[in-house]
């Protein structure tokens, strides 16, 4: 089910009403929202919940035997059994074929071409997301920072909440998991803001990143008929479609989590104003990044072995969160681009410079932080790039083209429209970046005229646009 | 209970952007788009089923009315698409089944086929069925007015479209009847049509014939088609005119067709119409879509067909 679509918008009142009047009490709301979510997942193909039940049935029980068991050799043996079980599930499903394939291609470059079987699969939605997230809460059980759930339905029902299932946040256990063991009770200030949050993801699913990708899925398509500036004007598009496909989901799963009483951990602090890579990093997909942190890079020793340690495990990081991404090497170059943008700062010990959200003395950036938010930028965009293209030769091929002497012409499309909702919405973001997404605390303190007329404008763009139907971007993911 | 309050500030919140919608919602009709108003009728007692060019070749008021001097009184509804959305097949069978009124008695059905209409698609290597992920797969609702349905999940441009025409329609008009005619507006004047016809006779020899392969499976589910339709009423199989080009086209692709669809019909013990010999005797927009005067020239053959047939005679019609 789409959060953009109709499907949804009869779903979640529903979910909502019987949440709140049917089924008053914890255990009660946790069963109905396990159900709920199994039928919001179960709307695209019930078969795959199949694999939601075994991944969370198995940690489950390991959680449960982690707890009980005193060995090492068992616990060791236990936590293994998790990981194995869910990455075996994530390479299945995932990874097969690409392993397959590039063996394929290493064999036959040695002359000795090989047949291996392909798998004739559809991924799961959100597979890399609640393996993860199942993941993270067996590994949290295995170093004792963290009880087992004794309850199957709370467990599962963490495992399955529905805002948040298929596109993120990946939440921790240790955030998530408590908020199904108590009590909740209806607050309307958080219910508010929840639909805020809700209306501000909606605005930058629809209107911003659906009308980049009409406008620059044309010139990516047929990258080899534009010039350098048209090309570079798509992949800045692109950069406004991914950031706001991904956190305009993520806005509407925070948003949709607060109508029923949860606090999802925030996944984006406007990125784009990072004054470098390394503070792009910490705005970016934070659940991801800080999963990475935690359960790769700490355990492959962090930065307590020294920079040469230091850098090896950055590189594993982005190179890893690359190919998390997606089964093409794409993915991987762009994670490898990130680091070769990262490292120069590791090395010299600057990348925790920009740690405070950006304030300029008049509300607006000082021209230090300008210039490092736009070379940022840039940086990123460069590596959106090979996000975007099919494969590495064609991403190169078009940096290359986009780095001609028609970089410097007038770009052969283009859209005032767009360019105009644009600032519209970076305004917004910019006024609103102490908050947790950009509409928050915008006509706070206005009267309520001014705010509803400012809200029915944000709704009006959203129907102006809405049909565009594009599909989420990472559910691929 | 503090929900309640909070769900009244919602619903006044909201009151305002409902009314809108529904009002936009309202104004949808026949230049909304080539699909939406067959969505929008009540369940059909007759039907005109097939592709593009029996949703613009065959007129259901021309029908009803000539049907109508032989004594035979019914409201025919043409539910024919397209050929990427409504060659024979389960998806095609699925979305007929919700528009039929399962209480239809003596109603008639036109079942437009052709060879495309019984193919599948070769899509590198793989034989694919095009249809089997598009929007008549997916609507659950076909007769319901306004649908909100369709024009919340399948039309493809913005909701406010709805209100301003596309001014990117040009020369191209296109008006779908309450009936489920669609009436196309082109310039006739043999400079656009000799451009349209080199158009789609490209599209179809280059792109279409290589990859196009007949399909048992289609001509299995235009079976239970039939099957589907013979209770309500009498079912007629035709084979609409085309253009003589055209026409080597799909002896290409399948050389037996006529015998093909002969076999069906008696096996199914129902009347068939070719109306294909002299194809060029008749006007089309480009390469097969009768022209509005043709259309219902042909549509009137077809009622009088149908109104034989319900005499008992039995047999094949050409032109």
């Amino acid at each position: 089910m789409l959060f953009n679509s109709l499907d949804f918008a009869i779903f979640l009142p529903l979910v909502f009403l019987g949440y709140w009047f049917v089924f008053r009490r914890r255990r009660s709301q946790n069963v109905f929202l396990l159900v709920a979510s199994y039928v919001f997942y179960g709307w695209w193909d019930p078969r795959f919940l199949g694999l939601i039940v075994l991944s969370s049935l198995v940690d489950y029980i390991v959680g449960l035997r982690l707890h009980a068991t005193g060995s090492a050799r068992i616990r060791r043996g236990l936590l293994w059994t998790s990981i194995i079980v869910n990455l075996g599930i994530l390479g299945t499903f995932k990874y097969f074929n690409f392993f397959a394939g590039n063996l394929e291609g290493l064999f036959s470059l040695f002359g000795r071409p090989l047949a291996l079987t392909h798998l004739d699969i559809v991924l799961p939605v959100g597979i890399s997301f609640y393996t993860f997230q199942t993941m993270s809460y067996t590994i949290d059980v295995y170093r004792r920072q963290l009880e087992p759930a004794k309850d199957i339905v709370e467990f599962f029902a963490y495992v399955s909440f529905f805002p948040q299932l298929v596109a993120g946040p990946i939440e921790r256990a240790i955030n998530l998991l408590p908020q199904f063991q108590r009590d909740r009770s209806f607050d309307r200030a958080k219910a508010v803001d929840g639909l805020r949050q809700i209306l501000w993801g909606l605005f930058k699913k629809v209107v911003i990143a659906d009308n980049a990708a009409t406008l620059a899925d044309p010139i990516f398509d047929h990258y080899e008929l534009h010039g350098g500036s048209t090309l570079l004007f798509a992949a800045v598009l692109f950069s406004f479609q991914i950031y706001c496909d991904f956190s305009g989901y993520s806005d509407i799963a925070l948003g949709t989590a607060r109508l029923f009483g949860f606090d999802l951990m925030q996944n984006f602090a406007f990125p784009y104003f990072s004054r470098d890579i390394a503070e792009f990093w910490r705005r970016w997909h934070i659940s991801l990044s800080t999963w990475f942190r935690d359960y790769l890079y700490i355990p492959l020793g962090g930065s307590r072995g020294g920079l040469a340690l230091s850098i090896r495990n950055t590189l594993i990081v982005f190179l890893v969160s690359g190919f998390w991404h997606g089964a093409n090497w794409t993915f991987v170059a762009w994670g490898a681009l990130h680091a070769l943008f990262f490292l120069p700062l590791l090395i010299s010990g600057r990348n925790r410079r920009h740690v405070a959200t950006p304030v300029g003395n008049s509300g607006l950036p000082s021209a230090r932080e300008l210039v490092g938010m736009l070379f940022t930028f840039g940086c990123v965009v460069i590596a959106w790039v090979f996000f975007r293209s099919a494969n590495v030769e064609e991403a190169i091929d078009l940096l290359v083209r986009m780095c001609s002497p028609s970089l410097f012409s007038v770009p052969d499309q283009f859209s005032k429209q767009y360019i105009t909702l644009l600032i519209f919405f970076l305004v917004v973001e910019w006024s609103g970046r102490h908050g947790s997404y950009g509409l928050q605390h915008i006509g706070a303190r206005w009267r309520s005229w001014a705010r509803w007329t400012l809200y029915y404008g944000v709704l009006f763009l959203i129907f102006r646009f809405t049909g565009m139907g594009h599909e989420f971007i990472y559910f691929q993911f | 209970m503090k929900t309640l309050p909070f769900l009244r500030r919602l619903a006044l919140f909201l009151l305002i952007p409902i009314a809108a919608l529904l009002a936009i919602l309202f104004r949808a009709d026949g230049s909304t788009d080539e699909y939406y108003l067959r969505f929008t009728t009540p369940p059909a007692t007759s039907l005109v089923l097939g592709t593009s060019r029996a949703a613009q070749g065959i007129q259901p008021h021309v029908l009803d009315s000539v049907l109508a001097e032989a004594g035979i009184h019914v409201k025919t509804m043409n539910y024919a698409f397209a050929m990427g959305l409504s060659p024979y097949g389960p998806t095609y069978l699925n979305s007929i089944r919700k528009k039929l009124d399962p209480a239809a008695k003596d109603g008639v059905f036109v079942l437009a086929v052709d060879p495309w209409s019984l193919s599948a698609t070769r899509v590198r290597g793989r034989i694919e069925f095009d249809e089997s992920s598009n929007f008549l797969a997916k609507m659950d609702l076909v007769n319901m007015h306004p649908n909100i349905e369709y024009l919340l999940t399948v039309y493809p441009k913005p909701l406010l479209g709805i209100l301003v025409p596309d001014p990117r329609a040009n020369d191209k008009r296109l008006l779908l009847h309450e009936d489920g005619w669609l009436e196309v507006s082109v310039p006739m004047d043999p400079a656009s049509v000799a451009h349209r016809r080199t158009e789609k006779l490209a599209e179809y020899r280059n792109e279409r014939l290589p990859n196009a392969v007949p399909s048992n499976a289609r001509i299995g589910a235009l079976l239970m088609t039939i099957d589907l339709l013979k209770p309500h009423g009498r079912v007629l199989l035709v084979r609409l005119p085309v253009s003589d080009a055209m026409l080597e086209m799909e002896n290409e692709l399948m050389p037996h067709f006529n015998r093909l669809i002969d076999l069906i019909a008696r096996h199914e013990q129902v009347d068939q119409l070719d109306l294909s010999a002299n194809g060029d005797a008749w006007t089309y927009t480009d390469l097969h879509h009768l022209y509005t005067a043709d259309g219902a020239r042909v549509t009137a053959m077809i009622a009088r067909k149908l109104g034989e047939s319900s005499s008992g005679d039995r047999g094949v019609v050409g032109h």
